[in-house]
């Protein structure tokens, strides 16, 4: 079964990413994570992202568009990343998620990623 | 300020401190705990409805008691159908026999066996004994095994339903399944205390502190079991760990155990573990926890001999091999023999495993690594060392790692 584990940080983590001095030893247990995953076979994908001040947020409501600077909340944690595992049960993605860096320092969600409806489904 | 009088100190108190023997004694009579969980909730409301106004009773414990069976009363005779149980179960109730019984015997001993019955599903034994024994809730136990608070609350649910509907007594065995009922118990009541921590670094912790729970309910099986050969090895293991528990990360930094001071351990703990060793020793019954407690005791030893004694703990672990292997018995065993500076017995022992069951075990990573170092094999190394850090929980142990690593 496939999971995301969505990786949410800190400002402060975040702010790691914006200083040349600080990004090494900030991204360094992420690349340790990747590899693990890897090498027991669970890495089904995943991608960081950038900062989140370098995102925009859209609408469209009744034909109208709204265009924002900014992620889409401004919440104390923001989402930096993800990960898809693929794991037998459950508790497997929460142990790997337990694993993953910002589960330290911010927050990690899990959430099974929707598996493919069956052909007659209704 | 806290008042002993105070209605709302009291019931917490008693709550603490007495759930689990009234839980016990209640389920034992019920034969059905999530029951008895119901009837206690409704007495402990009872009391913080009518203590405030008419004071503490001067036994707090027995006073819910009484109300939980009158309670229990009410609610047998409104049943459309009683079992024999429940009719005797009246008698008993509605005589004057009781009404003066102010201690409320211990019956949790006979509670915890049921809860690691054979029958019980074995990865549920723990959650229940915290949960029935120590009154932890569901969301407690979750976030220490790492489960969804909401599915540890149905296995529990779960596995009580089953208690009740086997009838598997709340009682201690017969003797002659004592000895391996006891292991159960024993096991599992290990099984909180390590939960995500081995012993080794790269978990967490502070896994939900729960390592006070198993500490308190090892302190009490060895108290109720003093003869227990096993139960006193448990508690000594316990407390030759917990001697060390402030040393291990001091200012966010991660001392492993070679590095760390004697002076900080703390010695009361470790000479009552020594004592517990001892008399365990009389009854010369050798078994798994107390080959264990042996183990942290060279280690703890370094405190009056200035080192560790590798041979000992090399033999030791051979020993707890051959009636208890495991894991992490075989990937300490190997750092021993590292340790010991015999590199090729550890890697020979490090090679006993698959692939599947070592994939995810972070000390093996670690001392995988360490000895790719011995043998000067960089690219080997860098490649485990990765793993090994991936693998690590522990934020403090990771940056000990990425540290000591680096190139």
């Amino acid at each position: 079964m496939q999971y995301a584990v969505l990786v949410y940080e800190t400002e402060t983590e975040l702010s790691n990413r914006l200083d040349p001095e600080k990004v090494g030893p900030y991204m360094a247990p992420y690349a340790a994570y990747w590899q693990a995953l890897e090498e027991s076979g669970v890495a089904a994908g995943g991608n960081g992202l950038e900062h989140p001040n370098t995102a925009t947020t859209l609408r469209v409501r009744d034909g109208k568009r709204e265009v924002q600077d900014g992620p889409f909340a401004d919440t104390k944690e923001m989402l930096g990343g993800l990960f898809i595992i693929d794991v037998e049960t459950e508790e497997e993605a929460l142990q790997w998620a337990a694993k993953c860096p910002s589960a330290s320092t911010g927050s990690v969600e899990v959430r099974p990623i929707m598996s493919d409806p069956e052909p007659d489904g209704e | 300020m806290v008042n002993n009088d105070d209605p709302h100190f009291t019931i917490e108190r008693v709550a603490r401190e007495s759930y689990g023997r009234l839980i016990a004694y209640l389920a034992s009579d019920t034969r059905d705990i999530s029951e008895a969980e119901d009837l206690l909730s409704e007495a402990f409301q009872k009391a913080l409805q009518t203590w405030p106004e008419n004071g503490v009773p001067n036994h707090p414990e027995a006073w819910l008691l009484k109300v939980a069976r009158r309670k229990l009363i009410d609610w047998v005779r409104k049943r459309k159908m009683q079992s024999k149980h429940e009719d005797t179960l009246l008698q008993i109730y509605t005589s004057e026999k009781d009404a003066n019984d102010m201690t409320v015997d211990d019956r949790r001993l006979g509670l915890m066996f049921a809860c690691a019955h054979p029958e019980v599903d074995r990865s549920i034994h723990t959650p229940l004994i915290l949960n029935v024994i120590l009154g932890l809730t569901a969301k407690q136990i979750a976030s220490a095994f790492l489960v969804k608070p909401e599915t540890m609350g149905q296995r529990l649910s779960r596995a009580k339903s089953l208690l009740k509907t086997q009838q598997i007594p709340l009682e201690i065995p017969e003797q002659s399944e004592f000895g391996e009922r006891l292991s159960s118990v024993v096991e599992a009541i290990y099984c909180a205390f390590g939960l995500g921590w081995e012993m080794v670094p790269g978990s967490n912790p502070d896994s939900g502190a729960l390592s006070n729970e198993a500490f308190w309910l090892s302190e009490y099986l060895a108290r109720t079991l003093p003869n227990e050969p096993e139960t006193l090895g448990l508690h000594a293991l316990m407390l030759y760990i917990e001697s060390r528990k402030n040393s291990r990360i001091i200012e966010n930094e991660f001392i492993p155990l070679d590095k760390q001071s004697p002076d900080s351990w703390n010695h009361d703990f470790i000479d009552r573990a020594n004592q517990l060793l001892q008399t365990a020793s009389e009854k010369k019954q050798i078994g798994r926890f107390q080959l264990e407690a042996c183990i942290q005791s060279a280690h703890c030893e370094r405190a009056t001999t200035g080192k560790i004694n590798w041979p000992a703990i090399i033999t030791l672990y051979q020993a707890l091999l051959q009636i208890a292997p495991s894991l992490g018995a075989q990937v300490a065993y190997a750092s021993a023999l590292y340790k010991a500076g015999q590199l090729d017995a550890a890697e020979e022992a490090l090679n006993q495993f698959d692939q599947n069951s070592i994939s995810t075990y972070q000390p093996f990573w670690v001392l995988k690594t360490w000895l790719h170092l011995e043998r000067n094999k960089t690219t080997e190394a860098k490649k485990t060392q990765q793993i090994a850090i991936g693998l690590t929980e522990d934020k403090n142990v990771r940056n000990y790692l990425l540290q000591v690593w680096k190139r």
